[in-house]
């Protein structure tokens, strides 16, 4: 039982720590990154870049938030699926020692 | 959530919002005539930007709710708004340096609005590492940096109309034409649809969560009295 538990809370902590170690390394250095990779030149309008190809940008961009919100839909679920097994395997445990004890 | 007929409808509604959208933005909507294409990155990027608003201001309600009654209410509106203004705040800071490459020329630019949302972006993460790694004092820890976070999202909002800025003014929405506003606004009610069942979904996860807790205490004291000698 006590491997149960340990097991449940180290899952836990584990998968917290990844998706805020992700959040926080991503938040920190994507704007650092992209900052730095223009050497933090001020805006200029004479050097906007039409020539890009904006369906690129636009199919990152959007894939981008499709990935996110999918993954992090897909993350829930995954979560919820496994509380619910443990909550059951909890109560099940749980009801076995309460007629045990009722004997 | 079998059975629930208004979070059915709220998943049917938003699907419904997804698969409409995008035709109305790339196919309905026409191409704006300055910036070309690449303006089609605003038909989901200002409604990452109101759903990560959005979630920073729940974040904050549940902060100072927890702050001033203790509630458990509080304490998971606290946590799952931030988690939500990090995933959109997440998509912001993606799609906006993106668009602002073609647009700009250059990813970031010190501006006053991109500044301003990275650092409400940066207090949403910071909420979440203060709640995980600051002990029994994470919840309280968590609710006041979310109060301060959601103080400063009415400041990104109308940072751009205060000081002088490259970003765009919050009055190009209502001077959208018809096309444009009608893809626009079915873009913002899908984003919000989205935000709303998500939300769901991880309050539903933290109350099962809360639940296991106690269950898993009630059955160690129960272990506990079985091995007790009587």
């Amino acid at each position: 039982m006590t491997d149960l538990i340990s097991r449940r809370l180290l899952s836990r902590r584990l998968l917290s720590r990844r998706l805020l170690s992700l959040s926080a390394l991503l938040g920190v250095l994507a704007p650092t990154a992209l900052a730095l990779a223009d050497d933090y030149v001020d805006y200029n309008p004479a050097q906007a870049s039409p020539s890009l190809s904006a369906p690129l940008f636009v199919i990152i961009a959007y894939s981008t938030i499709w990935i996110a919100v999918v993954g992090f839909t897909l993350m829930l679920w995954g979560r919820q699926r496994r509380i619910n097994e443990e909550l059951d395997d909890a109560q099940r445990r749980l009801a076995e020692l309460e007629h045990e004890s009722a004997k | 959530m079998k059975g629930n007929t208004p979070f059915r409808l709220l998943a049917l509604l938003c699907t419904v919002g997804f698969a409409i959208a995008p035709l109305l933005v790339f196919i309905v909507a026409p191409i704006e005539p300055m910036q070309g294409f690449i303006q089609k990155i605003f038909y989901f990027h200002v409604p990452c930007a109101w759903s990560m608003f959005l979630g920073g201001i729940l974040s904050g309600i549940g902060g100072g709710l927890y702050l001033f009654t203790r509630g458990k209410r509080g304490e998971a509106l606290t946590l799952v708004g931030a988690e939500l203004a990090v995933l959109f705040g997440l998509l912001v800071m993606t799609t906006g340096p993106l668009w602002a490459r073609v647009a700009w020329g250059h990813y970031w630019v010190w501006d006053v609005r991109l500044t301003t949302s990275a650092l409400v972006f940066l207090t949403f993460i910071a909420v979440l590492v203060g709640r995980r790694f600051s002990g029994v004092a994470g919840p309280k820890v968590a609710a006041g940096l979310a109060l301060f976070g959601a103080i400063n999202v009415p400041f990104v909002y109308i940072s751009v109309r205060i000081w002088s800025a490259i970003h765009p003014k919050t009055s190009v929405v209502p001077t959208l034409t018809g096309k444009m506003r009608l893809a626009f606004f079915v873009s913002l009610a899908t984003f919000t649809l989205l935000f709303a069942l998500i939300m769901w979904i991880r309050l539903r996860i933290h109350h099962s969560e809360q639940r296991l807790d106690t269950v898993m205490l009630n059955l160690q004291e129960a272990e506990a009295n079985m091995e007790a000698p009587r």
